[in-house]
């Protein structure tokens, strides 16, 4: 009852003395006309065999869901799909466990807390290419690494010459970029349990892994679920690194789903078929979120 | 009852933590240590010992970044700051124009609006670059440049910023603009005289955290600009994926990502604070 009286006052505004449409007016051209129209133009394209260049209405049919039922017996599509779902998982996975481990020494008394802070938030500012061409020199053939082994008289490795290997590269620098970020995530989590319960706790006797186990895991399990979704939505859209680090290879085996639908689109001409795949992963994103705020709910209605 | 924060909390941390932070942390710091310890020696040299720190710093590398006739940075900076600034202010001001109606007007429609923009946050922008192109080659827009980005990057972030300041605003209470309304002040007046500057924690917020997101970006510059070049997609040309010059490499990476980290230095807590918000929210 208290909810609903609370959303009834907050949604009565300022009534007639409140603002008028004109507010919302440009926000509503610019969003309609250069995002959803596009939405539904990318919708309705795929729905055909559009080449994504010019509209030639000759060439043009409708297709259906043939798009949709190709996209399940695409074998480059579907090996792009393993490629991106491993990486996102194990990206996901030890970015966040990283980036947990990480906030939880740096909320206690370190010398330099902050500058390591930094260190390790800096990877996540700079930008996509910046980054490519970083671990392009380290582990490139010609690269940083291979000199030290070289002097070290050790063999060269030739890294993007093998596709589990530059798979494992890709997650490598994916992990170095968001560590930092869920780093920070969570330091803001832990900072906000109310240190009381824990204190409690270290005066019952519990030492710091109980502690963190039953205290301050439980109040950050939200975050947690943030976290991990969010990493999850983020590595599932990877493209720059890819195509800048491994442009996909060797060979095909380390495209990732966004590589696919941006070379469907754009150097195969297949417009409408891209934008199928388009609509799929947006589908497993927006899954994805809902499920993470009935999870959010979920937890909350615990607390 | 403020308790001594040496009492009681286990705030010590084993050496074995403190080995593995310190071995975690070797990692992160390395490539960045490369590319500035690298920048300053020539190929050779980098070859011969990649990791220790220059003997005789050679500044050939960024000066012929700074320089190269062929590969303006100067041009490169000014194309994408006037293009971050301008998306993000007029990002700011159109969605906390929305927000504002959102949060204030108190109509149903309101709160169709709401749900209207709040669907572009799941959708993944790589599926509009392909309709966006063809918009405006329809409209005869593609080399347009300038003025084409920052409406698009605006278009990209409404929803985000609309998010983050009707969330704000519904934590504000309505008194100060009452009153103000039945003094006789219109709504705009309202609006921007004393409502803007008290938005100002989101402002920053939205701000840092699209500003570094545009900045930054690499697909929309390279898919959607015509000849124009950011500075992303105009290192991305200037290096090619065939180059082997690191100290060269290095020097263009340290050159595009300096405005960055700096600003990153500058405004820490601000940035750190905006950008965990704006994750939590998102």
């Amino acid at each position: 009852m208290m909810v609903m009286r609370k959303k009834r006052k907050q949604n009565a505004g300022l009534g007639n003395a409140g603002p008028s449409i004109a507010f919302a007016a440009p926000a509503l051209l610019v969003y309609t006309l250069l995002f959803v129209l596009p939405m539904l133009i990318a919708l309705l394209a795929s729905t055909t065999n559009w080449s994504g260049l010019a509209i030639n209405l000759e060439k043009l049919r409708f297709v259906g869901l043939q798009n949709f039922s190709r996209m399940l017996k695409d074998r480059a599509l579907l090996e792009s799909v393993r490629t991106t779902f491993i990486i996102t998982f194990v990206v996901g996975v030890i970015s966040n466990v990283g980036g947990l481990f990480l906030a939880v020494i740096l909320t206690k008394k370190i010398r330099l807390n902050n500058t390591i802070r930094c260190i390790f938030f800096i990877p996540y500012i700079l930008s996509s290419v910046s980054i490519a061409f970083i671990w392009m020199a380290i582990l490139s053939y010609n690269g940083l690494l291979n000199s030290l082994l070289e002097i070290l008289g050790f063999a060269k490795l030739n890294i993007f010459q093998s596709a589990t290997a530059s798979t494992v590269a890709i997650c490598i620098v994916e992990i170095w970029r968001t560590m930092g970020f869920y780093m920070v995530l969570y330091i803001a989590a832990l900072q906000s349990v109310p240190q009381d319960l824990s204190e409690a706790a270290y005066i019952d006797g519990a030492n710091g892994w109980q502690t963190f186990r039953m205290i301050k895991l439980p109040m950050i399990a939200q975050q947690l679920v943030i976290g991990f979704i969010m990493s999850l939505t983020t590595e599932l859209r990877l493209y720059d690194l890819v195509k800048i680090l491994t442009n996909g290879g060797p060979g095909t085996s380390t495209r990732t789903i966004a590589y696919t639908i941006v070379t469907q689109g754009f150097n195969n001409q297949r417009m409408g078929y891209a934008g199928a795949i388009a609509f799929a992963l947006s589908a497993i994103i927006i899954l994805l979120t809902v499920i993470s705020r009935v999870i959010q709910n979920k937890l909350e209605v615990k607390q | 009852m403020k308790r001594k924060q040496t009492l009681v909390q286990n705030d010590h941390v084993s050496i074995a933590f403190k080995i593995v932070l310190f071995l975690i942390l070797i990692v992160a710091v390395l490539p960045l240590y490369m590319v500035i310890v690298n920048l300053f020696k020539d190929s050779e040299t980098i070859r011969m010992s990649p990791f220790s720190l220059p003997t005789k710093p050679v500044v050939d590398n960024l000066i012929y970044v700074l320089t190269d006739p062929y590969k303006n940075v100067w041009v490169l900076y000014l194309n994408t700051l006037i293009i971050t600034l301008g998306g993000t202010v007029l990002t700011l001001l159109i969605s906390s124009m929305l927000a504002y109606y959102v949060a204030r007007s108190g109509k149903k429609f309101a709160n169709f609006l709401y749900v209207y923009f709040l669907a572009a946050l799941s959708i993944p922008v790589l599926l509009l670059y392909t309709p966006q192109a063809f918009l405006l080659r329809q409209l005869g827009l593609s080399e347009a440049g300038i003025p084409v980005m920052i409406l698009l990057y605006t278009c990209y972030n409404v929803s985000f910023g609309m998010f983050i300041y009707t969330g704000f605003l519904r934590g504000l209470p309505m008194g100060i603009e009452e009153a103000a309304r039945i003094d006789g002040a219109s709504t705009w007046q309202v609006f921007f005289h004393i409502v803007f500057p008290l938005l100002k924690p989101a402002t920053t917020t939205i701000a840092i955290f699209i500003g570094c997101a545009m900045w930054n970006d690499f697909l929309t510059p390279l898919l959607l600009g015509g000849g124009l070049e950011t500075i992303t997609t105009g290192i991305y040309s200037a290096i090619g994926i065939q180059s082997t010059d690191w100290g060269r490499v290095f020097a263009y990476v340290f050159v595009s990502s300096l405005p960055t980290v700096l600003f990153f230095l500058l405004t820490q807590k601000n940035f750190i604070s905006g950008i965990t918000l704006g994750a939590m929210k998102s």
